[in-house]
Order: C-alpha cells, then sequence, then structure tokens
C-alpha cells in the first residue's frame, strides 16, 4: 500500500551502466535518458580539489580535446566500474538529470544491470554506488536477461533462447529459460575493443595514430564483420608517425573487417563454447529458433551474417538493440510491481 | 484451409502479405523453398510457414521478425516492406506472449500468507487454551455435583451420627469417593425438625417403592427419638405418607439402642479395595479401606458390594453380619445385600 503511494511521487528507474552508453529508462515513461559514460573532470589549479566539468556527450566531445587542468574519463572499463568516486558523481548527475527535483519527490528505487561474470566486489561497487547516488533500493538483474526481455525473447518459456548482448566493455552470451539463465559467459570483448582494434591497425598498416572517437567513427561508417560484395570507403585524418604530421588516408570496409577479426573471434568463440555447454535440449531449441544478438555491437554490419556462417544457426539482430537492456530492466520493473520481485533472480 | 482463407480476407483489407511478398521474391529469384531455408539456415518447415504467414509454426514475434528481415535481404527485397507488411498483420493478430510468465507464486515469505500462518496459529493456541480451560472446570464441575449428591445423601446418616447412641463410629463415613463428608450437627435435635429433614431425603422421595428398612434412614430415627411427636405432629401436618408415619414407631422400636447398625457396615481388619453401589447403580463407596477402619453405607438397596480381599472385612448388614467367604473367589468378593 505504501509502495504504491510512493510509487506516484517517485519514478523507479531502470539503469544500464554501460562501458560506453548509459541509458535510463523511467518506468510508464520509457528510455529517458542515452548519454556517453564519460565524465570531464576540472582540476582547480590553487587547491588540489576536482569538480565535475560535464557529464554525458558534452563530456564525450572533449574526450581526447582537453586542456591540462580537464580530464575527460571513462569511469567504467570492461563493464565494470574503474573509478568508484567518478561513477557515482556520474550516476548522480544522470539520476538527478531524469528525477528531476527531489524535494517531495523520495528517492527511487533503481535496478541497474550488471554483467554476469563480474565479481561481487565488482557489484558491490556498483550497488553502493547507485545508493550514494540517491536510490533508496538498489536492485542488481544480470545483462543478459535484461536485454532478452528487453528483446521481447519469450524467457518465461520453458524452452532455451539463447541471447548474445555485444555491450561497450563486454559481450555476454546465455542461454535462458523459465525466466533463469542456464548458461552464461562473458567475454571482456566489445565495442571499445573494436576501435582499439581499429586504431592498432591503423597504427600498423598506415603508420598513422588515430584517436579513439575517430576509430569508433570509422566502425560505425565502414565497419562490417562478413565480407560484403559491396567496398565501402571513408577518408581518415591521423597523426603520421613517421612524419608527425597530420595525414588524410582512406580506408575501405574489407580493412576493417581484417582489423576487426580478433575480437569477432572472440565473440564467435564466446558463442561456440555457449553452444557446447548448453544442455541438449535447450541447445536444439536454440537451433531450431536461432540465437538474438542485442547491444550496439549487434549494429556492426554483417555481424548476424558472420554468426550465421560460423555457427550455423539463424542469427537474429533485435530491433533497436542499443535500448534492448535498458528496457528490458524496465518492464521487469513493471513486473515487480504486478508479480513482486521473485520472478527473476536478482540480487 | 479455414486459415487460408482468413488470410485470403486479410488480403483484401491490407494488400500483400510478408508471406506473400517473400513467395513471389524467391519465385522471382529462382530459389526453391529448401534452398533459401538452407541459406537462412532455418528449417524448411518455418520457412514454409513464414511464407503461409501461418503463425502457429512459428515463434514468437521477435524470431519472425528477423526471420523476415533476412528472408528479405537474401531475396534482395526491401526489408522493411516486408516488416511493416507483418506488423500490419500483426496487429490484427496480437498473439504476443508477455515476455515474463504472468505467474503468481504464493510463496510462505508473502506478507499474507504469512499474516494468515499467525493468525492460524494464533487460533489454535486460543482453541487449545480453551479446551484446556474448558476440560479442567468440567472436571471441577463434575466433582462438586459429585461431593454435592453425596453431601447431599451423607447428610442423612450424619443426622443419624447425632444420635448419642452412637457417635463413635459414625463420625467416621466416608463418601463413595473418599470425601470427608462434612458432619452435619443438629445438638438442639429441635432446631431441624424431622419433616425438614426428611422432606430432603431422597428416601423420602423415594418413599412409595421403599420397604421399611430402606425408610429407615438414621436421621430418621434419630430425630424420631427425640422428637417423636414432634414429627408425628408435622407429618400429620404436612400431609406425610402413610407409610412413614407407620413405619416410624417400627424404625423406633427396632432402631433404638442399635440404630448404628442400621445399613452396611464393614469394618476392615485387613487392606481392601471396596466398592459400593445402591440400587440405582449409584456408586456409594469407592476406595481402599485401610486397615482399623470402619465403613457405613447406606443407600438404597439393593447394594451391590465389591471387596478386593473378603477375608480381611467383616461384613454387616442392618446389624447382620454376612459371610462373605462363601462369595469369594481367591479372596474378592462380589455379592448383593438387602434384597
Amino acid at each position: 500500500m505504501l509502495n504504491k503511494i510512493r510509487g506516484l511521487f517517485s519514478n523507479d528507474l531502470s539503469i544500464d551502466l554501460g562501458t560506453a552508453n548509459t541509458l535510463i529508462y523511467v518506468r510508464g515513461k520509457g528510455i529517458v535518458l542515452n548519454e556517453p559514460s564519460v565524465v570531464a573532470i576540472r582540476q582547480s589549479e590553487g587547491n588540489n580539489s576536482k569538480t565535475i566539468c560535464a557529464v554525458g556527450a558534452e563530456a564525450k566531445r572533449m574526450l581526447g580535446r582537453t586542456p591540462g587542468h580537464i580530464t575527460a574519463i571513462r569511469p567504467l572499463k570492461d563493464g565494470v566500474i574503474a573509478d568508484f568516486t567518478v561513477t557515482e558523481k556520474m550516476l548522480q548527475y544522470f539520476i538527478h538529470a531524469v528525477h528531476g527535483n527531489t524535494l517531495f519527490k523520495p528517492s527511487p528505487r533503481v535496478l541497474v544491470c550488471v554483467p554476469c561474470g563480474s565479481t561481487q566486489v565488482e557489484r558491490r561497487a556498483i550497488r553502493e554506488s547507485a545508493a550514494g547516488a540517491g536510490a533508496s533500493a538498489v536492485y542488481l538483474i544480470e545483462e543478459p536477461m535484461a536485454a532478452a526481455i528487453g528483446a521481447g525473447m519469450p524467457v518465461s518459456d520453458p524452452r532455451g533462447s539463447m541471447v548474445l548482448d555485444i555491450g561497450g566493455g563486454t559481450t555476454e552470451v546465455a542461454v535462458i529459460s523459465l525466466n533463469g539463465i542456464v548458461y552464461s559467459e562473458s567475454i571482456r570483448v566489445g565495442g571499445d575493443r573494436f576501435d582499439e582494434a581499429i586504431m592498432n591497425y591503423v597504427r600498423r598498416n598506415y603508420g598513422t595514430m588515430i584517436g579513439e572517437v575517430t576509430a569508433e567513427r570509422i566502425k560505425h561508417e565502414i565497419g562490417c564483420a562478413f565480407p560484403a560484395n559491396e567496398v565501402k570507403e571513408m577518408e581518415v585524418r591521423g597523426r603520421n608517425l613517421a612524419e608527425g604530421i597530420p595525414r588524410s588516408f582512406t580506408l575501405n570496409s574489407n580493412e576493417i573487417l581484417e582489423a576487426l577479426q580478433e575480437p569477432l573471434a572472440g565473440i564467435v568463440g564466446a558463442v561456440k563454447t555457449a553452444l557446447e555447454k548448453t544442455p541438449p535440449e535447450l541447445g536444439s531449441d536454440v537451433a531450431e529458433r536461432g540465437l538474438v544478438v542485442t547491444g550496439g555491437g549487434a549494429l556492426l554490419r554483417d555481424l548476424d551474417r558472420l554468426l550465421m556462417e560460423e555457427t550455423g544457426l539463424p542469427v537474429i539482430v533485435a530491433e533497436d538493440p542499443l535500448t534492448c537492456v535498458a528496457r528490458g530492466g524496465g518492464k521487469y520493473l513493471e513486473m515487480i510491481e504486478e508479480y513482486g520481485k521473485d520472478i527473476l533472480s536478482v540480487e | 484451409m479455414s486459415e487460408t482463407d482468413d488470410n485470403a480476407a486479410d488480403d483484401v483489407r491490407t494488400g500483400p502479405t510478408p508471406g506473400e511478398l517473400l513467395r513471389q521474391g524467391r519465385e522471382a529469384s529462382g530459389l526453391t523453398q529448401q534452398e533459401a531455408a538452407t541459406k537462412l539456415h532455418l528449417h524448411q518447415r518455418i520457412v514454409a510457414a513464414l511464407e503461409r504467414d501461418d503463425e502457429t509454426q512459428l515463434p514468437t514475434p521477435i524470431y519472425v521478425r528477423g526471420y523476415l528481415r533476412n528472408y528479405a535481404r537474401l531475396l534482395d527485397l526491401d526489408s522493411e516492406t516486408v516488416l511493416a507488411a507483418y506488423d500490419a498483420r500483426d496487429n490484427q493478430h496480437p498473439e504476443l506472449k508477455p515476455p515474463v510468465a504472468a505467474k503468481s507464486q504464493v510463496s510462505s515469505s508473502d506478507k499474507p500468507v504469512r499474516a494468515v500462518t499467525y493468525l492460524l496459529t494464533l487460533g489454535l493456541v486460543v482453541l487449545l487454551l480453551a479446551w484446556w480451560q474448558s476440560r479442567h472446570l468440567g472436571e471441577e464441575g463434575l466433582i462438586d455435583l459429585d461431593s454435592w449428591q453425596l453431601e447431599e445423601q451423607s447428610v442423612e446418616p450424619i443426622a443419624d451420627v447425632d444420635e448419642p447412641a452412637d457417635d463413635s463410629e459414625a463420625e467416621t463415613v466416608d463418601s463413595a469417593l473418599g470425601y470427608p463428608i462434612p458432619i452435619v450437627r443438629h445438638p438442639g435435635g429441635p432446631d431441624m425438625d424431622a419433616s425438614a429433614t426428611q422432606a430432603e431425603s431422597p428416601a423420602a422421595a423415594t418413599g412409595d417403592d421403599a420397604t421399611p428398612e430402606q425408610l429407615a434412614p438414621a436421621p430418621l430415627t434419630a430425630t424420631a427419638d427425640e422428637t417423636e411427636d414432634d414429627s408425628r405432629a408435622t407429618g400429620n401436618d404436612a400431609g406425610a405418607d402413610a407409610e412413614l408415619l407407620e413405619t416410624l414407631p417400627e424404625v423406633g422400636e427396632s432402631g433404638r439402642g442399635n440404630s448404628g447398625d442400621r445399613g452396611l457396615r464393614l469394618s476392615i481388619e485387613e487392606e481392601s479395595w471396596i466398592e459400593v453401589y445402591d440400587a440405582d447403580g449409584k456408586r456409594l463407596y469407592l476406595g481402599l479401606a485401610e486397615t482399623g477402619e470402619t465403613i457405613r453405607v447406606n443407600g438404597k438397596p439393593p447394594l451391590e458390594v465389591l471387596l478386593g480381599y473378603a477375608p480381611g472385612v467383616n461384613v454387616s448388614y442392618n446389624g447382620n453380619p454376612i459371610d462373605t467367604l462363601e462369595q469369594s473367589q481367591a479372596g474378592v468378593a462380589q455379592f448383593r445385600v438387602g434384597d
């Protein structure tokens, strides 16, 4: 009863605290925030105190372009918190941005998605960081489960559903049946590793340094995971290591495909391992219906074809894969009111 | 077949179905269903169902949309067109399953369940207490009733205990349950007239059936001795039974001097279990009598007597000794007196 009254004034939030982007889903409103998980910190000259200068998209624009007294950092690495204080500040900022004035509103209940491979220490850090950011109660849900719910997979059926969530820092593969995770695996390969691989490739093959942001842009524009008939090209500028001056050169999609081979092999390997370790009944369900890819990595062109060729399974890219996890968390929050929080195993 | 008809009806309303679009595309590209299925890594059954728009054979929409998109891409069709056609159909047949089962499981930790459990437990405890209380009270009540009856009954012999002639042993009379009988003394006999005592006595109440011996309860004799005239007078006044009036002198004569021998007299020489019941089956005495004890029992004859150790008990009825050894078997004697 009290909870219902409380619910009138408070908004429960589902947060996908990702390495690359943080998304917040407000119950009843949908996705209200989608910002890069970047914080810019200004260091005062006189005393050594640090203040938050910018958060989100604004801070991301500063990434790699900051003067000495400003540091733009990504407080999460590989799906978990790398800098506790900054993460807390970032969450505080985001929660305040969506929850508004807290004078008359009680603190929201917050559901945070965590990678299934995260340790207890990492989970505790996320929980405390969310609590410190003003959450009255913190629930943790494993990312593949949230992703599967968000994608609209029939997770409550007694049938195996395989989901592959390629995030910024981690890739999670899980087999879900009856609202629970039967098998899950998390590898520290994700969008960031793609960017890194592109940077390394360009440095190796062109002797040119490019930044993270450029690498990400290359990935978005011409990145692909499977040889396509159509070859895309893109002009890129970077600092030539030999000459020390910026140079412009052209990259094509086949080169990027070559650059991405290593992280892609990691992902394919994880899927194959999952299929190998899935109980046979569930494995046959997965083989019949296929696997669903969510997360920002799913937007990499022809990734589904690569997985289809490698595994021989039908592969489906979820609708709006970037927001699946946050939407799934949101759906779960809505279910909590109706069925209690025991429908899934959350912490 | 009816499904096909339905589909055809839908076609009229919404244009080509996704299945139709795909089938036309596949035929145009010269692929067979089997080839398409192999390229899509799908079972041919699913490809056929996609082309038939047979949703019963297809999994949940997320998969179907994925298959449609992949199929459209394979056939170089515009996947958005196919998906739009599917969405149009899907809206007409919203067979979406909830992503999370709508099963609410009652858990023992749920608040209502816990409340009910506590209430039930409390109720049981209250019931248990109530039962225990009532049982306890009931027992007391029974005892009260018994003792009340005994008192009522034993007032008579005690009234005769007042008799100056024989008050040495009379005071030792015990109740059937071993309760000491309250000894009611009426030192000033005239205070309680005979008719009053008589009226209270069951013997008087059953006077019609009673023999003179039965009607010789001690009170009558006791009071008769002292207030014979009064009792006669009150007997007449109260319209007392003629029988009673007749027996009074008799009782007076026979009982005079040895009225203490009226009824059953058991003098215990050795410890013995004794049970005495009257004609109505009412228990007059039950218990282990100690050595040296003398028990007097008055009641409606015939009296049913059981002696646990007959050789150790001397029995006399109305002053006449009874040989119990004849009726005893292995020391236990059961007999009837006052027939």
